[in-house]
């Protein structure tokens, strides 16, 4: 193989490299989380989805989340959930955390487990431990 | 079907097939499925730059390897003409007007954002004929695998410049602005292009032999690059 097809490769793999070690320290739990908690809580938020408890959900919420999120607006992710099927288990966690116009979250990655599907949600905290962050796919 | 190919209106229709099979028919529902993964979803908090250039290489990667594989297979007449990679070029990127543009039309008029998406994809459109050229003159050079590379790392480089605008919130003229510097670039290229293809490349120059007897008409050395 020629010299330049060889650096070009290196190049390649370099700036993948680069683009790792760019965002991993990013990725790490600030202080004043616990990882555990933050774990029980996102599986805490599943369980009020799955019955339907919007109230409890707002209640637990920040203030942003609850602007963009009202008990109304809750209905539009059961009515999504309705094709999923009956829940049958959240299978795998991982905790992580993650900084947004330089406040510090904890993101919870939940893999649940529905009769038809399987769904993984993103469920971020506060350092109050307050819902701030809600996404499914 | 040699004969239909040679057509400029089936250059044309075989860029835009170029980038329906290369991205709506297959990465676009490959990335559908891994983003639906736990892990693809770790990876965008996790490495979001790095998962940017993965998923930018990739574009480059199916459409220019698609593009090779339509020029290698399915181009005729295969000459040192501009005409066929602008074409199949134009083609290309029309499909992906269509692809993307098309329906969300409606909603761009509403809320009056047609004329910066126009922009874009006339800068979109250009690139691809660029990607195009470089293409065809890697078999024009008979470097194709080295001209096939540089094509999928450029295409990743402007779909990386794309990834890191949404990441870190530029402004959308700042990014238009960005991409028209990089078609700036395409097109000196694409003149260069076509203003080389005048001159047939080394490779396919025949010396001239003197006959038995008389001096030689055309020296080799005064060949000109």
């Amino acid at each position: 193989m020629k010299l330049r097809g060889i650096i070009l490769i290196a190049l390649l793999l370099g700036v993948l490299m680069l683009g790792g070690a760019c965002a991993s320290d990013s990725a790490k739990l600030a202080e004043g989380f616990d990882a555990d908690r933050v774990e029980e809580s996102a599986v805490k938020v599943i369980d009020l989805l799955n019955r339907q408890d919007s109230a409890a959900l707002v209640d637990m919420s920040d203030d942003t989340m609850k602007g963009v999120m009202p008990e109304a607006k809750y209905q539009e992710v059961y009515d999504m959930m309705k094709e999923w099927g009956a829940f049958k288990a959240n299978e795998k966690t991982e905790v992580m955390g993650q900084q947004s116009n330089g406040v510090d979250y904890a993101v919870a990655i939940v893999k649940s487990k529905y009769e038809k599907k399987n769904a993984v949600w993103t469920i971020s905290f506060d350092k109050e431990m307050r819902l701030a962050g809600l996404f499914v796919k | 079907m040699k004969r239909i190919a040679q057509n400029p209106f089936a250059w044309f229709v075989l860029g835009m097939l170029c980038f329906l099979i290369s991205q709506p028919l297959i990465r676009i529902p490959l990335l559908g499925a891994a983003a639906q993964t736990m892990q693809f979803t770790i990876w965008q908090i996790r490495y979001p730059i790095g998962l940017i250039i993965v998923i930018a290489l990739s574009a480059g990667l199916f459409e220019e390897t698609a593009r090779w594989l339509f020029r290698r297979f399915l181009l005729w007449p295969r000459d040192n003409g501009a005409a066929q990679p602008l074409i199949f070029g134009l083609g290309h990127g029309f499909m992906e007007v269509l692809y993307f543009f098309v329906p969300a039309w409606t909603m761009m008029l509403a809320s009056g954002s047609w004329s910066l998406a126009l922009t874009e994809r006339a800068l979109a459109m250009i690139a691809h004929v660029f990607f195009t050229f470089l293409i065809w003159d890697g078999f024009r050079r008979q470097k194709p695998f080295r001209y096939w590379l540089i094509a999928v790392l450029l295409h990743g480089l402007i779909d990386i410049l794309a990834g890191l605008s949404g990441l870190y919130r530029w402004s959308v003229w700042q990014t238009e602005g960005l991409f028209a510097i990089y078609d700036i670039f395409a097109i000196i290229y694409i003149v260069w292009s076509v203003r080389n293809r005048k001159r047939p490349p080394a490779e396919e120059f025949e010396p001239s032999y003197p006959e038995a007897g008389k001096t030689s008409g055309v020296a080799f050395d005064e060949r000109d690059e």
